[in-house]
């Protein structure tokens, strides 16, 4: 009552006026900064020092190696530590024209990759030494024009990223791409094409694109393309659910790089993809995707929880060629097609049990279809970039440094399941991570555990691949600056028994140890 | 047609009906500034060519309330009842810019003009009274402004989650002019606010933080709007341009400083990190004089989060 009283005093107070210096109005614009910087510059610079058991064999690749550990690419272990350093410099640029207003921006990246005393990205005679760093080693990772065509309908033409998600990478937040959409795990490089991405009020997003993989000989039907639709809905607050269709017309019958493209190609065993095996034979391929994805609170702030999840089917027919270098001895030509079908679930939660940042619980699980045949002609393991690309995808979530590819790389990037086809075999995992900021958003410590066995019963081994542990620290001295220790060891199962050509498994385990600088200016 | 594909088309057709979804508050009628939640009727004050906006109630001791940038003094609607309890007499302005006063386009926005119209409003509220003025976050440094120009006009300051007190570089000022711009807070969707206000605003989420979400949430179509957003805008630039710490040495005022431990902003995430107990030391190094205290398992909303503690800390105060 006495408080009601008092409001009631104090409504019944007259209103007053005193003096202060007179506030100028004018008419102009509520925007600001009112003058936008037509170029802007973002650059990523990140270095390791290595130091692991890993010991590359091949003499034409010069230690670096992509792909499967224990594979063709020639990656073993032995019982001697190894060390290396290398660097990489990313550098974005998008020009805004001040005339356009920015409805049209050219977007530029390019990619130095410096590796000290050795190869850079395997270009022969183009060894150079950390002394005078006179490596030509200037790689294009973008160059592409982006047109508003409306306020919600963007053109995007030329080398541009290359995402499984409805979203533009070039705009897009990083959790928008790895827990949303396709995770990466079937696309996530950079491609020439050209792109129509949709966008409205930023909780519907939809994208038609062309890429054209490989343009081999332009008077030939000898082209990798690949035509992805996606559409993105947000259904319930920090909810969202994705739909993708993807076709990959496949006619380079193993031409594109030096080693091939596609599943009956070279390139596939080095990357431990999923195979098809041709012998001397080649294959028109047809290949498609559908899948369906759907996350909650991926940002993991709206909430301490959050969950996302992807199923990819993976369809298509690989119209069998008899390939032209056939030997005398060679099986007769069987001209029966391979038909194709995979799928692919991926599950992923995470509690951020802490107010920092890294204060985070996080269990991934994977499951990617296989068969305990995968030499012949049905084909059930998924298809993913890896098969056309070194590497055309980038699983990151898991974590992992050797178990499954580290994405905090140069220009060595090997584990021992490289890729969701995992040889034909698929893959179940488990990937368990926890982490704390002991000193808030400056001081990390993780720990983490995978664990990953082949989804089909191979005829001639055990299905259990192997088991991580892991260990990193980050820390923070300055925004956007992180120096991090890392650390993984494997414990191998049996399952590569058999599969690793004619060399035997060694009997380590790999480990892998560095320490690594990123910093992000802009 | 087949009977799977019927159940295709269905399912595409349900998924598009899903997808036609908006936020659950930017589906609701907008909200005007003058409808906003306040603790009671507001009143007009004209300062200089301002009109500012206030609750004014009680007898006793006056407790000026300052909120923070973005706010108004509804986030004060958890304290007044209590306070007005207790004899005291409550002011809680919608600082310029905010709530319902006005948003002048070429008002400096900096922390001494905030100042200076709280002390143009103490001019026509309490005239002769030396007063307790309560400040959140922005609203604290404002209060430390106020506080270091016109002392005679100050009995005693209640920082919760003060600005002012945490550094920045030149070059960290600079960048954070940068990335502050109007367009960043207008293109903010509902679940990108939700998550900004569960990480890093408030501690721990309740009905009142959900309450303040919708409310900004419906704002967006509100017709001034974007002056508002200009003048948060402004308003940053004026926290960054108008640093306290160096002069609170100097600070003639007894002053009582809360954090909350677990506060999201403050230090900030991006450029600093650490905790709001690395803050509260250096308040204890400027202000030596003071009661700091860093409140366990709070987050940056003090006043809404414990009332009752809040409260009491301003009653010890004000009398």
């Amino acid at each position: 009552m006495t408080g009601a009283l008092l409001l009631l005093a104090g409504l019944l107070a007259p209103d007053a006026t005193v003096p202060l210096p007179p506030v100028p109005h004018s008419p102009a614009t509520w925007d600001l900064p009112s003058g936008k910087d037509p170029l802007r510059y973002v650059g990523v610079f990140f270095a390791r020092g290595t130091v692991t058991d890993l010991k590359p064999t091949s003499a034409l690749l010069d230690g670096q190696v992509t792909g499967r550990l224990f594979g063709p690419n020639g990656v073993t272990t032995d019982d001697d530590a190894h060390t290396y350093i290398e660097q990489r410099y990313l550098g974005f640029f998008d020009y805004s024209p001040t005339l356009l207003d920015g409805r049209a921006t050219l977007r530029g990246a390019f990619e130095i990759d410096f590796t000290y005393g050795d190869l850079s990205n395997s270009t022969r005679p183009n060894a150079g030494g950390a002394i005078n760093g006179d490596v030509v080693n200037l790689q294009t990772k973008r160059l592409a024009a982006d047109v508003a065509l409306t306020d919600d309908l963007r053109l995007v033409v030329g080398l541009q990223p290359l995402a499984d998600s409805a979203r533009d990478p070039a705009r897009a937040l990083p959790d928008d791409l790895l827990h949303a959409g396709g995770h990466l795990m079937f696309w996530g490089t950079d491609a020439a094409g050209v792109s129509l991405f949709g966008s409205w009020q930023r909780r519907a997003f939809a994208r038609l694109s062309y890429f054209d993989l490989y343009l081999n000989q332009s008077d030939r039907d000898d082209d990798v393309e690949l035509v992805m639709l996606d559409g993105a809905l947000t259904v319930a607050a920090s909810t969202e659910v994705g739909l993708h269709a993807w076709y990959l017309r496949d006619r380079s019958r193993g031409l594109g790089s030096p080693l091939g493209a596609g599943p009956a190609s070279k390139l596939a065993a080095y990357n431990g993809t999923t195979p098809l095996s041709l012998g001397p034979d080649r294959a028109d391929a047809d290949l498609y995707w559908l899948g369906v994805d759907a996350s909650h609170n991926r940002w993991l702030a709206g909430g301490p929880l959050s969950f996302s999840g992807l199923l990819m089917l993976n369809l298509g027919t690989f119209d069998v060629i008899e390939g032209s270098n056939r030997s005398a001895d060679a099986p007769p030509f069987d001209d029966t097609d391979a038909d194709l079908f995979a799928f692919l679930l991926n599950l992923e939660a995470a509690w951020r049990w802490g107010r920092a940042s890294g204060d985070v619980l996080s269990l991934e699980l994977l499951y990617a279809s296989g068969d305990d045949t995968p030499d012949d002609r049905t084909v059930s393991s998924v298809v993913t970039g890896n098969a056309y690309g070194v590497p055309g995808a980038l699983h990151a979530t898991h974590r992992s440094l050797l178990l499954f590819p580290d994405s905090r790389v140069v220009n060595r990037q090997v584990a021992v399941v490289y890729d969701p086809g995992n040889l034909g075999y698929g893959v179940t995992a488990a990937f368990l991570n926890g982490s704390v900021d002991v000193i808030d958003e400056t001081l990390t410590l993780k720990l983490g555990y995978a664990l990953a066995a082949a989804a089909a019963q191979p005829v001639d081994g055990d299905r259990f691949i192997g088991q991580e542990f892991n260990g990193e620290i980050l820390y923070r001295p300055m925004p956007f600056l992180w120096f991090g220790a890392h650390a993984a060891i494997v414990r191998l199962g049996t399952f590569l028994e058999g599969r690793v050509n004619d060399d035997p498994l060694p009997d380590g385990r790999p480990w892998v140890g560095y320490l690594s600088m990123t910093w992000v200016h802009f | 047609m087949a009977a799977k594909g019927r159940l295709a088309w269905l399912a595409l057709a349900a998924l598009a009906l899903v997808g036609c979804h908006r936020g659950a508050y930017e589906r609701m009628e907008t909200l005007r500034f003058d409808q906003l939640t306040t603790p009671g009727t507001m009143r007009t004050a004209r300062v200089g060519d301002v009109d500012v906006r206030y609750f004014e109630a009680g007898v006793g001791p006056v407790v000026l309330l300052v909120h923070g940038l973005g706010e108004h003094a509804g986030y004060w609607n958890e304290n007044v009842p209590g306070l007005l309890e207790k004899d005291v007499r409550v002011v809680a302005v919608d600082l310029p810019g905010h709530g319902a006063s006005d948003k002048p386009h070429d008002a400096p926005y900096t922390m001494g003009w905030h100042a200076a119209v709280l002390r143009g409003l103490l001019d026509v509220v309490a005239p002769d009274e030396k007063v307790t003025v309560v400040g959140h976050s922005m609203g604290g440094q404002i209060a430390l402004r106020l506080a270091l120009t016109w002392p005679d006009r100050v009995k005693h300051l209640v920082l919760l989650a003060p600005a002012g007190i945490e550094r920045f570089t030149p070059g960290e000022g600079v960048w954070l002019k940068q990335v502050s711009t109007t367009a960043t807070f207008l293109a903010r969707s509902e679940d990108e606010l939700r998550a900004h206000y569960r990480k890093n605003v408030f501690g721990a989420w309740s009905p009142a933080a959900e309450h303040h979400l919708e409310e900004r949430v419906r704002l967006r179509r509100a017709p001034d709007f974007r002056p508002y957003i200009y003048a948060v805008v402004r308003c940053i630039h004026g926290m960054i341009d108008g640093p306290v710490a160096d002069e609170l040495p100097s600070l003639a005022v007894p002053a009582t400083v809360l954090f909350g431990a677990d506060d999201g902003l403050v230090p900030n995430p991006v450029l600093h990190g650490g905790s709001a107990a690395d803050v509260a030391a250096e308040a204890r190094r400027l202000l030596p004089r003071a009661r700091v205290d860093v409140l366990p398992g709070l987050g940056h909303m003090l006043q809404i989060e414990a009332p009752a503690r809040v409260n009491a800390a301003i009653l010890e105060a004000a009398r």
